[in-house]
């Protein structure tokens, strides 16, 4: 999912069954959440994360629109899917320039 | 629709007609109360920019800040409250539950204590006052051997902080390059509470741990027994042995 800085949705193709609004607008306040709070510890704005449940794991990555969020089993072999969140980071970005270059 | 949403409908119809109007206060108040702290804390810190002046939303900000854990905030917004002419006895239970937070229990006691010989039978000041109690008796039983596990965590290269924490916020103990093991706690808890619910909500489960990188370092969060355990470490910090280290003391704290 890529859902912009305010919680709205982007683009998505989630499993039936999850509620991507409310995936959306939970994640991003735990961005907000946590920026806020570790401000106090002069750390930066947060770059990626990951939430583990029991039934499954939330990884996000920040990108210029606001987050890319993937949404995993428990089990999910997680080096792969850091990997797959780093490369389509990287198309993303690619086809934002590439619009920005395009654009009147 | 409950009590709470009706309260909402109402106040969002009134601001639509009003934007100017103070009620954002009480929208903010009802939004609190439902748990929705971002959204709260929003729309009070946007009146406060047009009625700055305005006691009972500061006071709202003080409890919504103190819910969310942004301790400082809500020392400001006490602050403001009792310097401005409003209930001392609201004002007051507001000092003892941020003094509580703050960690300072023996003051946070004493002010309840004051608190329930002019208002006995007040609920609230009956539960703060039981907290208090109790975090005295947790802080005497477990303050050795949190101290030894923290401090092999945080003799670890590459860990900048560690700090055991309530689900409130509360600093059990710690350790910290900078020396502010408070703000590793506040910050610890106001993340994990948040995202707790967020996994409920998402059908997720039980939040089990929680890994945050930002541009300059990284925050780890495990839920023990005890509470919150939590690690301030340097970015490239290798995940596996860390991992390792936590477990056995979670399992630590657990036995002890």
């Amino acid at each position: 999912m890529v859902v912009g800085r305010d919680g709205i949705i982007i683009a998505s193709e989630v499993e039936e069954g999850i509620d991507q609004e409310v995936v959306a607008a939970e994640t991003i306040a735990l961005l907000r959440t946590s920026e806020r709070s570790l401000s106090k510890l002069d750390s930066g704005p947060v770059i990626k994360g990951m939430i583990s449940g029991e039934l499954g794991k939330v990884l996000f990555v920040g990108v210029e629109l606001g987050l890319l969020i993937a949404l995993t089993e428990p089990e999910a072999n997680l080096g792969l899917v850091w990997l797959e969140l780093k490369n389509t980071l990287q198309r993303l970005n690619a086809r934002l320039q590439e619009e920005e270059e395009w654009s009147p | 629709m409950n009590v709470l949403d009706q309260r909402i409908s109402t106040c969002q119809r009134l601001l639509a007609q009003n934007p100017n109007s103070t009620i954002f206060a009480s929208l903010a108040d009802a939004y609190r109360k439902k748990g929705m702290l971002d959204k709260a804390h929003k729309i009070c810190e946007a009146g406060l920019k047009v009625h700055s002046h305005y006691g009972l939303a500061h006071l709202v900000m003080a409890k919504i800040s103190l819910d969310m854990n942004l301790l400082d905030e809500a020392e400001y917004e006490v602050d403001w409250v009792d310097n401005h002419d409003l209930p001392q006895g609201t004002v007051s239970l507001l000092r003892a539950s941020l003094l509580l937070k703050r960690g300072r229990i023996n003051q946070a006691k004493e002010m309840l204590k004051e608190l329930s010989l002019s208002q006995p039978g007040n609920q609230k000041v009956i539960g703060l006052l039981r907290v208090a109690e109790e975090r005295t008796k947790r802080e005497r039983k477990g303050g050795r051997l949190m101290t030894e596990v923290l401090d092999g965590l945080y003799g670890d290269p590459g860990v900048m902080g560690v700090a055991l924490v309530d689900r409130e916020g509360l600093l059990f103990g710690g350790n910290s390059a900078e020396g502010r093991p408070e703000e590793l706690a506040v910050a610890g808890a106001a993340i994990y509470n948040l995202a707790k619910d967020g996994m409920m909500k998402m059908e997720f489960g039980p939040t089990q741990e929680i890994e945050l990188t930002t541009t300059a370092h990284r925050i780890w969060l495990f839920d023990s027994s005890f509470g919150y355990l939590v690690l301030f470490t340097e970015k490239e910090l290798s995940p596996a042995s860390l991992k390792l280290k936590v477990g056995k003391a979670i399992e630590a704290i657990r036995r002890g």
